[in-house]
């Protein structure tokens, strides 16, 4: 193949990429605010005062803690304070180095009982469940040291009630927040998990773990995720609901049932995003039994979660998500193309992995490859501010109709200058934040697949053996 | 009369070409979309001859997909491996 060849190829390919990722998210867009009006003429009615409170599931929370001396005791009073009618709290002690568990046990007055444990996923040993003195519905377990993974699936085997949620230590509920996601499995008795909106409590004002007042960071970095966040969930979940084709729902807090979790086998403790994985287990292993089922997204503002405002962080932050995303696919792999497939193992399986799993190798090379064509004269450098136009106006595209979306929905940013500043952030972030994020997402896209790698060698050992 | 002969070899390979694709794919279980992606995609890429190429290196790549995938399925641990224990 001449050179002639190559460039014509690659220019190719790199046309239908983009066509493609544009293309996709525009749909996304399209299905997401339609979706977000049906949901916001249903809300009215639905919230108005005990529509659906009799009928209300009983809802176990998880919440793993590891080392969280300094912060269980407030995030264990404000999720006891949730309104809703029947749930318990179930803190799963995973073996902390540090006092944790007297902090818990002095705190909520815990003393020892003999519990029936069901061991239906296997997890490290349970030492003791404790249950409160003061608070009937508050149990904690205290286990040798697995991981988080490890950790919810114990919480998993002693959880009483057909519903549960994971719940992150470090991330605040709304009071109602309960309430808004059992909606969409009392709505569609198919619907087996329903994730919520996550968004950043940087700026905002919080009293005893309850949110008082929104506001806005000082911070560059975090008013960037600020965005970043109301685009990812409004056309990254939301958009994908619709086509009942969501692989992903957010560890910081997600709704499950039980049994359906339990038959798929519960989470995974090898791998970095747990959360990730499991749905796209849940998707494979339910379109495999042919068994009708939803899993769902509530676009309401529900979990309030600190960004990191470092660089450092930030970027360990993209990097595990990457990984996480990387593992969840590569665990999965027979979802795609698979004869019951459908929209999950057809459209969004493969969208997944091309445009956000291996997304970040084509738009650096994208880059590199414009740069390159016109250092050597290939391309005019009509073309190329053509292309660059193109590609940063998709993104200010997308940024800013997510952005006013939510002003038409939640609008929980209330002041004018507020707005005014995360429009200017939105159109900001195109600049710069966007591609340093992609490049933080091709570091762990490598690490991922060397990782991976190193993890089938493994297991092949291991069947073979 | 040669137009004739013309005409029915167009007639016949029109039939082929719109009947084969809904073939292949009830057969293997692939979606209609897809091989109509296949069948457009294999007319860019071979010309006229892509139109019945294409599907059927679609559905090979499927079907050598499904296989390759079947076997990592099994080293996962799955609903069948973490049975209930007590």
């Amino acid at each position: 193949m001449s050179q002639q060849q190559i460039i014509l190829c690659a220019e190719w390919f790199f046309f239908v990429y983009f066509f493609f990722l544009n293309s996709g998210y525009l749909l996304l867009n399209f299905t997401a605010s339609f979706r977000l009006g049906d949901y916001l003429e249903s809300r009215d009615i639905s919230t108005l005062p005990q529509v659906y409170t009799d009928l209300e599931v009983p809802i176990s929370i998880l919440v793993p803690a590891f080392n969280e001396a300094l912060t269980i005791e407030n995030s264990v009073r404000s999720l006891l304070q949730l309104r809703y009618s029947e749930f318990e709290v179930i803190v799963i002690n995973d073996g902390s180095s540090d006092e944790t568990m007297q902090v818990l046990a002095q705190a909520f007055r815990l003393k020892e009982i003999p519990e029936a444990y069901r061991v239906r996923l296997a997890t490290q040993p349970v030492r003791a469940i404790y249950r409160s003195l003061q608070h009937p519905n508050l149990r904690v377990l205290d286990k040798e040291n697995g991981g988080k993974a490890d950790s919810l699936n114990a919480g998993i085997n002693d959880a009483r009630y057909p519903l549960f949620c994971g719940v992150d230590a470090d991330s605040m509920l709304h009071p109602e927040s309960l309430r808004l996601l059992v909606r969409s499995f009392l709505e569609d008795p198919r619907t087996v998990a329903c994730g919520g909106t996550v968004r950043l409590a940087n700026g905002c004002e919080i009293k005893g773990g309850v949110l008082q007042r929104t506001g806005l960071p000082g911070n560059l970095l975090a008013l960037f995720q600020i965005v970043e966040y109301l685009r990812a969930f409004l056309f990254g979940r939301l958009g994908w609901v619709p086509l009942n084709a969501l692989l992903i729902i957010s560890g910081a807090f997600g709704l499950f049932h039980k049994e359906t979790v339990v038959r798929a086998g519960g989470y995974r403790s090898d791998v970095v995003g747990e959360d990730m994985e499991l749905v796209v287990r849940l998707h494979r292993t339910l379109r495999r039994e042919g068994r009708p089922y939803r899993i769902t997204f509530v676009p309401d503002p529900v979990c309030w979660t600190e960004a990191p405002v470092d660089l450092a962080t930030l970027k360990n932050q993209r990097v595990r998500w990457q990984r996480g995303l990387g593992e969840s696919l590569s665990l999965n792999w027979s979802l795609m193309f698979s004869r019951s497939g459908g929209l999950p193992g057809w459209f969004a399986f493969p969208f997944m992995m091309f445009f956000e799993w291996w997304g970040p190798i084509f738009e650096i090379g994208g880059y590199i490859f414009m740069f390159w064509a016109y250092a050597i004269g290939i391309l005019n450098f009509e073309a190329m501010i053509a292309f660059l136009l193109v590609a940063i106006g998709m993104g200010v595209l997308l940024s800013t109709s997510s952005l006013l979306l939510e002003e038409r929905s939640f609008h929980i940013y209330p002041k004018t200058g507020q707005t005014a500043l995360l429009l200017s952030v939105a159109i900001m972030e195109n600049f710069g934040y966007r591609q340093l994020m992609v490049l933080f997402r091709l570091y762990g896209l490598l690490q991922s697949l060397l990782r991976t790698k190193s993890r089938w060698g493994r297991m092949r050992r291991q069947a073979l053996g | 009369m040669d137009k004739k002969v013309y005409l029915s070899v167009m007639a016949a390979l029109a039939t082929a070409v719109a009947i084969r694709p809904l073939a292949i794919g009830a057969k293997r279980n692939i979606p209609v979309p897809v091989i109509v992606l296949g069948a457009i995609s294999g007319v860019f890429a071979l010309g006229i001859l892509g139109l019945i190429l294409g599907p059927v290196l679609v559905a090979v790549f499927v079907t050598v997909w499904r296989e390759a995938t079947d076997v990592d399925q099994r080293m996962t641990p799955d609903a069948e491996h973490t049975e209930p224990v007590g």
